[in-house]
């Protein structure tokens, strides 16, 4: 029996101060015609504070008569985040004319408090109980919906305890696991008062002039009362095995994940806020995966050991929802701006489909399979090639996901080696989409580069939204192999000596045209080739 | 004992702070460039700041300027400007000028192809709609102030608000949504009107603001007056046969001579154009921009510097720079080619000129050296404003 109490506190201060120089006399790009006021000073500052107060009380104990243990958790905590920050830009010259560009300043918080309770039960060591709930407030919703309760559960079973599987020799472990719980979330991204009326008064730079005067102006913000938390319940059940005297180990493991009242940026019936795209609890997501994993010790004697691991995960997505009311006409939230262009996107959520879809034309091919500029297909059949005939694509995420690594020892001798693969990711090539064509390349009457899809394609301009740029990025890639080779006391001094050799980033097997298929968010601006790095070690143990 | 008095202890202590963490909850925003509703509609004073915002909805395009804090979400801030986009709207698809850029959503202003997804489409009608919310807001907090002040700041707010719905029934006829001051912020959905009811509003709304304005030019520079509601209600009645199948043409002229009666045209066309127009006669309505003051990349920005680009010589125009957009197409340009009827290289009898804007492509002569003093020009020969098409080059 035991009883602890513990109190965390935490304080996070960080100062920054910062800033440009560019002087006029030797950056030409930064002259505007008058010395005076050319150039660029500019002055960065910004400041954080993050308190921290957790308290909590544990109770733990052992129930001999119902041959159980349990413990008792039950506390709460506090979080306090503040920021604040000012950017000054002027001309080079801060002596003479004084040309200000840019003077502005912030400071926001934010609360977060919350109460939370944990229950541990165990019989017969066998059967395990896990149990939390946990109520937390935060200040970035009214009052009214500033709470939110959050309950999980998991229960495991170690079958292989019963004395029912007592005569299966080679079984070591087999425990099964069901979980459920739901999170909250309220980070979101949209400044820590969304919803809460405000005006915000203009700089400067943004009156409005009546008769002679400048009239600094105020704005009334878009903001939605109704916010609340946004939550994802998810349902788990694994296996954990381990057969054959730990010879063969692993676990499979399934989950279902549904996330409803998605903090979403959507855009709002026109008219009815002062905005045209306000933070909103609108939409459902589903995300499901399996995974699998197993590790196999292949060979294991005096001499000799090798181990083999592999896993494989699937993982699909789908929003389920997106607007308030059903509406089979809207298209969904474009996302994933590109370079080229101002304000282009080649992404989009949708109804129906996995999260940051590509949303592009279908490309029409001639006679030899070289792309026709400008010539896509009229999916809907209206006759007219336009916006309605942009059809989603593919997706960032993969469909199945693998790793694997190898670990071989002989004598003094060890080897490793481990690595990844991907089945079904996709990547917009957006250096490609974004400087082959040969209005870029002959720009204004000098020669620029350009990716060789030019010669492919033979684009004049540019066709951001062609299907031809979203590339199948499949892969496998060896991230790693090393081979070492360890003297024992080989000197009196020294206890052990160890010579490796690693390659890092040794291949990847790939028919993506980037210089790299492995892209966060799947839109490559990518022009630096990830380097191979050959190491070699000592390692001395005194 | 001792025990027990340090957990009492310890347990009061701790009632105390969660009490008050849990009211740390309820904050209110700390940033001096921000405050809340509640102490916004005390004084005129506060009063004129929002109504400084609701003209400059048509102007900016956010709190920063040139750029920064939107106002408007989901395209190019620059791009979300009023003007830029209602000249977008009005002029890109006409045969008057071509755009030469490929954001998405742009070239199909040339080709006629856009579709209600189109970001343009979609910007210009948020901009139309944003205007009507802020105004609606404005008449809301200033019902029940009896102060004179803030009674004129309402009859412009109205205007304001005439003006922009005028922009939805012209560009997106009748049925849109409709919301005034009656209409709560964040309610239900609001319901579509029609272009008859829609029509009504407006002039209805314009006739009565009519007589609380101040008369023509007797309003501060930059503010509506008497003058822009009667030009507003002939620009309704001259395309009510349109709106809403009604002949209104008497209406329109009744009005449009009002105005015509109430101010005289400038003598210089071209002074019209130049930034300091504020002291030019014959403006109705500005919508004001100004390089320090109130900045954007939108409005006559935009104008000025999207038709240079190529081979023109920015300075001449008085910019830092062409952007390329905005040009005319070849085929127009060669209406006024040198074989065309009437082609002449002076103007000896000082006719009426017009400027023809843009017409920087090879196929327009200018290669090199572009100026505005050899742009081409239109001219009326009787100096009736119609303009036959000679070209002085």
């Amino acid at each position: 029996m035991d009883l602890n109490a513990v109190v965390n506190a935490g304080f996070d201060y960080s100062d920054v101060t910062d800033g440009n120089v560019v002087v006029p006399d030797i950056a030409a790009f930064e002259y505007s015609g008058n010395i005076a006021t050319s150039g660029l000073r500019s002055n960065y500052d910004q400041r954080k504070e993050n308190e921290l107060l957790d308290f909590y009380v544990n109770y733990d104990t052992i129930l001999e008569d119902s041959d159980s243990e349990m413990d008792v958790m039950a506390g709460y905590s506090w979080e306090h985040r503040y920021a604040e920050g000012s950017n000054y830009v002027t001309n080079f010259d801060r002596q003479g004319t004084l040309d200000v560009r840019e003077d502005t300043d912030y400071a926001t918080e934010n609360y977060i408090v919350s109460f939370f309770g944990r229950l541990n039960y165990t019989f017969k060591d066998k059967y395990l109980l896990t149990a939390t709930l946990r109520q937390d407030g935060t200040s970035r919703f009214s009052e009214d919906n500033r709470w939110g309760l959050f309950p999980s559960a998991a229960l495991a079973w170690k079958i292989h305890e019963e004395s029912f599987m007592e005569d299966l020799d080679g079984l070591n472990e087999l425990k099964l696991r069901v979980g459920y719980g739901v999170t909250g979330q309220q980070q979101i991204g949209q400044g820590d008062y969304p919803y809460l009326p405000q005006y915000t008064y203009s700089q400067s730079t943004a009156r409005y002039q009546f008769g002679n005067e400048f009239i600094t102006t105020l704005r009334p913000e878009g903001y939605n009362a109704n916010l609340k938390w946004e939550e994802t319940t998810t349902y788990n059940v694994g296996i954990d095995y381990s057969i054959l005297n730990d010879r063969i180990f692993g676990k499979i493991e399934g989950y279902y994940k549904e996330t409803t009242d998605l903090l979403n940026v959507v855009p709002v019936a026109a008219g009815s806020n002062f905005t045209n795209r306000v933070l909103s609890n609108v939409g459902n997501l589903e995300v499901q995966g399996l995974e699998f994993e197993i590790t196999g010790r292949l060979v294991n004697t005096q001499d000799t050991y090798w181990e083999l691991g592999v896993n494989v995960a699937k993982n699909s997505d789908e929003i389920t929802k997106l607007t308030t009311v059903d509406d089979p006409n809207y298209i969904g939230v474009e996302t994933g701006g590109i370079s080229g262009g101002v304000g282009n996107n080649i992404q989009i959520h949708s109804v129906g489909f996995p999260r940051n879809s590509f949303f592009v034309y279908e490309q029409v091919y001639d006679a030899n399979g070289m792309p026709l500029e400008g010539v896509y297909v009229d999916r809907n059949g209206d006759g007219v090639v336009n916006d309605s005939d942009k059809y989603r694509y593919e997706s960032p995420a993969a469909d199945y996901e693998f790793g694997f690594s190898s670990r071989m020892e002989y004598k003094n001798w060890d080897a490793s080696f481990a690595g990844h693969a991907a089945l079904g990711n996709h990547v917009y090539n957006n250096v490609a989409s974004g400087n082959a064509f040969y209005s870029e390349m002959l720009y204004e009457g000098y020669l620029r580069n350009a990716p060789a899809s030019i010669l492919e394609t033979g684009f004049m301009n540019s066709q951001f939204f062609s299907d031809y740029y979203v590339e199948n990025a499949s892969f496998l890639r060896l991230d790693n192999v090393n081979v070492g080779y360890t003297f024992n006391d080989a000197f009196n001094a020294i206890n052990s000596l160890r010579i490796s050799a690693t390659v890092q980033n040794v291949f990847v097997l790939t028919d993506y045209s980037g210089l790299d298929p492995e892209v966060f968010g799947g839109i490559d601006n990518n022009i630096y080739p990830r380097p191979r790095t050959f190491v070699l070690g000592l390692n001395l143990n005194f | 004992m001792f025990n027990k008095t340090y957990i009492i202890l310890f347990t009061v202590l701790l009632g105390l702070t969660m009490v008050s963490c849990v009211d740390d909850l309820s904050t209110t925003p700390i940033d001096d460039d921000v405050v809340t509703s509640e102490s916004i509609y005390e004084t005129p004073e506060d009063f004129k700041q929002v109504l400084a915002k609701l003209y400059a909805g048509f102007s900016t395009t956010g709190q920063q300027g040139p750029a920064g804090n939107a106002d408007i979400q989901g395209i190019d801030e620059g791009f979300s400007s009023y003007v830029r986009q209602y000249f977008t709207h009005q002029e890109n698809p006409t045969d008057e000028i071509v755009i030469g850029w490929g954001d998405e959503g742009l070239p199909q202003f040339n080709t006629l192809s856009w579709t209600a997804s189109n970001d343009f489409i979609m910007g210009m009608y948020s901009r139309i709609f944003y205007e009507i919310a802020m105004t609606n807001e404005f008449i809301r907090n200033a019902e029940g102030r009896d102060e004179a002040e803030i009674q004129a700041y309402v009859a412009e707010a109205r205007f304001l608000r005439a003006l922009s719905y005028w922009h939805a029934l012209d560009l997106f006829g009748g049925n849109v949504p409709f919301v005034t001051e009656e209409d709560a912020v964040g309610a239900e959905p609001p319901m579509p009107t029609n272009a008859e009811d829609l029509f009504a509003f407006i002039e209805s709304e314009l006739l009565e603001v009519a007589g609380e304005l101040p008369a023509p030019g007797a309003n501060q520079y930059g503010r509506a007056d008497r003058g822009a509601a009667w030009m507003l209600l002939a620009k309704l009645y001259l395309n009510a046969e349109v709106y809403i199948g009604q002949d209104r043409y008497d209406d329109a002229l009744t009005y449009a001579e009002n105005v015509s009666d109430a101010y005289q045209l400038h003598d210089n066309y071209a002074e019209l154009f130049m930034a300091d127009n504020h002291t030019a006669d014959g403006i109705i309505f500005p919508i004001t921009f100004d390089g320090i003051n109130t900045t954007s990349y939108g409005g006559t920005t935009f104008i000025a510097h999207a038709q240079v680009g190529g081979n023109m010589n920015a300075g001449a125009f008085g910019l830092n720079g062409g952007w390329g957009g905005n040009r005319v197409t070849p085929q127009f340009v060669d209406k006024f080619a040198v074989e065309t009827p009437g082609f002449q290289t002076a103007n000896p009898d000082g006719d009426d000129v017009m400027y023809v804007p843009g017409g920087y492509q090879a196929a327009s002569g200018y290669t090199t050296d572009w100026t505005p003093l050899e742009a081409g020009t239109l001219v009326s020969d009787n100096n009736d404003g119609v303009y036959q098409g000679y070209a002085l080059f």
